[in-house]
């Protein structure tokens, strides 16, 4: 092919030449002289080279000539400005990268379908239900398949594997399985005969924890496991990724055991009940609701239900919290990767510019204008591939780190996440939008420079009219999108400042928490011998803490904070109203090692006992709501179900934040100061024993001494949520902080690009305005008159960017309220805040070429001209 | 040559083809011959015409072929296909058509309107 083409090639110039020959032979033959006759055939002629291209392209080797040729040139080019292609190339990158990272965990996490078969059809009811409920929703639902019954997980303590260990497990109907449609790996599923048989000891393992305990051996099957001092018959495997899809990194789930209901638990006040079904085939899920509510209609229902019962779809019941965040996170990325084809092409347009000279010369040498931006594109799309390129490696390993982080703050699905091929394809796309973004109008620009003006222009650089309007339109574009990224991190900023210094009402510093049981016997409520052993357990608990060097005090209580809540109603004397309060047990020395003070009256005391008056301490919120205005000591509270007690309120307390602030403000509770009710643990039979310890050493380095301790005096139980105040606090906020680390990273890199991009365009204007600052520095112009001049410019279009950008930015924001805390989503402050600090960054780009420009010789200035 | 008329677009192929159905021709006998056949009224410009040929050889109107020129010089002959011929003679055709309307149109006095 390529032998043909060169034959061919030879012929034509044979025959061209042979053409340039005849005509000169009969010029001559008219009285023309050798020299004189050549030259005048060759001008007939018209220029050789214009005709050569033509006649390729009629022979139909244009394109391919051309495009080779773009390619060597573009290559060229890259060579000779090779800090120009290493800013485009690293720029687009990073902005490529993150691209792809994120959008790959979008694709993880929210529209990958989940592992099971027709993934679609599985939804899950948004009700908790009672036995009552669940029963007359499953004979009567008729738009599905199976139905199944799920419970919360429930935890056990793991006895026989080593070290006892708390795990939890799904407890289901036989249908769960069905509902997934999910064989396991080796053994089997439990089946309704089974249940129905009342054969409900076995377990079902999860691929995770087989591997973790048993390290995937096959003969584990039929073994038993001992849980709380239950056998459970391990009956089947389930494949991997079969997990609890709540939880992404719930180390501690085992499996699935039967459902069991005991009596108390059939009765209708009971509602910790969770439906789980498969559609039919073709059913719509608004079918399913449409029934559902019908039922839901009927006497067995809670009347009226508190919210109307929604069947949503598994994978959005699993991942709703989390769709918000993503999606912005990626609306940030998309926006920085505007932002980074602003910046580039804002390099190539002004590179373009100083080469206009080079370009009118091939026009007026006869390129097409076609043809000139076919070379122009050839180097941004050179550019951009190479670019893109580098973003997908970067964009894998950005994935890799993305994961791990998403992993630990415990987003779902993101364990086995890889790359998503749909993201390629995205990269794709964007390379192609990136390209006509900033090498489609830097090249169409260039192209139409007007022959006469610039070929007979001798200053390089200087800038069409329309090329400034355009550079000074990207560095509004520019601004905009940073300032509306800036405000998205800005607020996420303050709501995680609002949060962490949010009062709690006691001393986060030097303190270990941990929490654990007493094995059951001694669980069950209320025997004296039960009572005994749990009192003593606990001083004996806090005696050998307080005996440990390093320990200021140590202190009980049921419930630590951060833990758990515990809501009861409890009533004062003569009234039938009830208060719905927190509830928990505490010893004499827990208000104390917390450092939450006394206000009024007195703390537990160890003669306060089983057998003396029965004493209460309230929280000044309790206190609050209960006796506004008066004294609460000695005031008679009462609280009990069944066997309804009076307590004497000894003392009031200072108030305290018990859980997560989002938590509680997203239930509509008070996050500072929620009513609290305690009571001695020698009165009230304590169901979880925390301790807490304020250490005078680093609280860490007390671990190995405190599992000694328990280890001795309780050792068939684990120590569970082991861990120092800070720790639990960054635990809760552990995926907000990922959120934000994120989003401010991207704003950071805008501003960096942002500063880049101005300080180019301002060094090219500075040096397109050479002539014009000559002039004025010669008559007189201070220094400080023309940097006022050149920063001027930059600051109005800047201006222009940051309105645009705050009007970006108020609208994006609504994507992100549910991560905010203490602000709104148009928080003025926080607005002002970031576009007074991009303006800051805007003009300090310009600073140093204005600066520069204002400080030259206005004679060296004027000869440049 | 100054007052030799500028050859409408489009019409080059049309006396490519003319000039060679009259016989086969190298490159520059097919300039020669058009400036002879319109006695010297229409003139091409030299390079052009190579592109042109070009065309229509890879459009199979013309087919060429290496050959031994008058002043024995190697020269490539340009000669017409069939298809080259039936494509002639629709543009005659149609050229014949336009030039008879141009014709009457311009001839048209007030009168006939």
């Amino acid at each position: 092919m390529r032998g043909k083409r060169r034959r061919r090639e030879a012929e034509i110039t044979e025959e061209l030449a042979g053409h340039l020959e005849r005509r000169q032979a009969d010029l001559m033959a008219a009285g023309l002289d050798a020299e004189a006759a050549r030259r005048q055939a060759r001008l007939e002629f018209g220029s050789t080279d214009n005709y050569r291209e033509e006649a390729r392209a009629a022979l139909g080797w244009a394109r391919w000539d051309n495009f080779r040729q773009d390619l060597r040139d573009a290559l060229r080019q890259m060579r000779r400005a090779p800090g120009l292609a290493i800013a485009v190339v690293l720029t687009l990158a990073l902005a490529m990268g993150a691209n792809t990272a994120l959008f790959s965990m979008l694709y993880a996490v929210l529209l990958r379908p989940l592992n099971y078969r027709h993934p679609n059809r599985i939804v899950i009811l948004q009700a908790q239900l009672t036995y009552p409920e669940l029963r007359a929703l499953q004979t009567r639902l008729t738009a599905f398949q199976t139905l199944a019954a799920q419970r919360w997980a429930d935890e056990f303590t793991l006895l026989d594997q080593g070290a006892p260990r708390r795990i939890s497990a799904l407890a289901v109907t036989p249908e769960f399985f069905q509902v997934l449609s999910a064989a396991p790996i080796s053994g089997q599923v439990f089946t309704r005969a089974e249940y129905d048989r009342g054969d409900r000891n076995v377990i079902v393992l999860a691929y995770s924890f087989w591997q973790r305990i048993f390290a995937g051996r096959s003969e584990v099957l039929g073994r038993n496991l001992n849980l709380d001092g239950k056998l459970f018959r391990i009956q089947g495997i389930m494949p991997r990724g079969y997990a609890n899809l709540n939880r992404s990194q719930d180390a501690s789930f085992a499996g699935w055991i039967p459902l069991q209901l005991t009596p108390a638990q059939r009765i209708a006040h009971n509602f910790d009940l969770f439906l789980l079904g498969r559609l039919k085939p073709g059913r719509k899920l608004r079918q399913a609701n449409l029934q559902t509510r019908t039922i839901g209609n009927q006497p067995e229902f809670r009347q009226p239900i508190s919210k109307p019962m929604q069947w949503v779809r598994y994978r959005a019941a699993i991942t709703k919290k989390y769709d918000q965040p993503i999606w912005l996170l990626n609306a940030a990325a998309g926006l920085m990767l505007l932002l980074a084809c602003l910046n580039i092409a804002g390099l190539l347009l002004a590179r373009n510019a100083g080469r206009r000279t080079e370009i009118a010369m091939r026009a007026v040498l006869g390129a097409s204008r076609g043809r000139i931006l076919r070379q122009l594109l050839a180097e941004s799309g050179l550019l951009g591939i190479a670019g893109c390129g580098l973003g997908m490696l970067a964009g894998a390993w950005m994935f890799a780190g993305l994961r791990a982080a998403a992993v630990a703050a415990g987003l779902p699905r993101m364990q086995h996440a890889g790359i998503a091929g749909a993201s390629l394809a995205l990269s794709a796309a964007l390379l192609v939008l990136a390209i006509l973004l900033f090498g489609l109008l830097p090249a169409w620009e260039a192209s139409r420079v007007n022959l006469n003006s610039a070929a007979n222009q001798t200053r390089r650089g200087t800038p069409s009219r329309s090329s400034r309007r355009i550079l000074e339109t990207l560095v509004i574009g520019e601004l905009a999108f940073a300032v509306a990224l800036a405000f998205g991190a800005g607020l996420l900023l303050r709501s995680y400042a609002q949060l962490t210094s949010l009062p709690l009402g006691f001393n986060p510093h030097h303190l270990l928490m941990f929490s654990t049981e007493l094995p059951s016997p001694a669980a069950q409520p209320s025997t004296p011998a039960s009572r005994q052993r749990s009192d003593l357990f606990i001083q004996q608990a806090l005696q050998r803490l307080q005996a440990l060097p390093g320990v200021r005090s140590a202190g009980f209580v049921e419930l630590s904070p951060f833990n758990g809540l515990i809501y009861m109603n409890i009533q004062r004397r003569n009234d039938p109203h009830l208060f719905h309060t927190l509830v928990n047990v505490a010893g004499p020395h827990f208000m104390r090692t917390l450092g939450v003070p006394i206000l009024r009256g007195r703390n537990f005391r160890a003669d306060d006992g089983f057998n003396s008056p029965k004493v209460a301490l309230v929280n000044r919120a309790l206190a609050e709501e209960l006796w506004p205005h008066q004294n609460p000591i000695g005031q008679e509270l009462i609280f009990g179900g069944s066997r309804p007690t009076a307590y004497r309120v000894i003392g009031e307390a200072g108030n305290f934040m018990q859980y997560g602030p989002f938590w509680m403000r997203a239930k509509g509770m008070k996050v500072l100061a929620q009513a609290t009710v305690y009571f001695p643990y020698t009165q009230a039979h304590p169901q979880m024993y925390s301790f807490l310890v304020r250490t005078r050493v680093p609280p860490a380095s007390l671990e190995a001494e405190v599992r000694r301790i328990f280890s001795q005096i309780n050792p068939t139980e684990p120590l569970t949520n082991f861990q120092t105040f800070q720790q639990r606090f960054t635990a809760l906020l552990v995926r907000r902080r990922l959120y934000l680390d994120l989003l401010a990273a991207m704003a950071g890199l805008a501003l960096i690009l942002v500063l880049a991009g101005v300080y180019g365009v301002a060094n090219f204007m500075a040096g397109a305005r050479t002539g014009e600052i000559g002039i004025r520095k010669a008559l007189g112009a201070e220094n400080a008159a023309v940097l006022r001049l050149l920063l001027w410019r930059t600051a109005v279009l800047s201006l222009i960017g940051a309105a645009l950008g705050a009007g970006l930015g108020l609208m994006l924001a609504r994507l992100l309220t549910s991560l905010l805390y203490g602000v709104q989503a148009s928080d003025p402050a926080t607005l002002a805040g970031v576009a007074a600090f991009a303006l800051a960054t805007a003009v300090a780009g310009a600073w140093v070429p204005a600066r520069r420009a204002a400080r030259l010789d206005p004679l060296a200035m004027l000869r440049y001209e | 040559m100054n007052d030799a008329a500028k050859i409408l677009p489009g019409t080059l192929d049309l006396l490519i083809l003319k000039a060679v159905s009259l016989g086969p021709q190298h490159g520059y006998g097919v300039l020669l011959r058009i400036q002879q056949i319109s006695r010297g009224a229409l003139t091409i410009e030299q390079g052009a015409l190579y592109p042109a040929l070009y065309r229509l050889e890879k459009n199979k109107e013309l087919a060429a072929e290496w050959g031994t020129s008058e002043n024995n010089r190697r020269a490539r002959f340009y000669r017409l296909t069939a298809a080259g011929r039936r494509r002639l003679e629709h543009e005659e055709d149609s050229w014949r058509r336009l030039a008879a309307a141009m014709g009457a149109a311009l001839k048209a006095r007030p009168e006939e309107v």
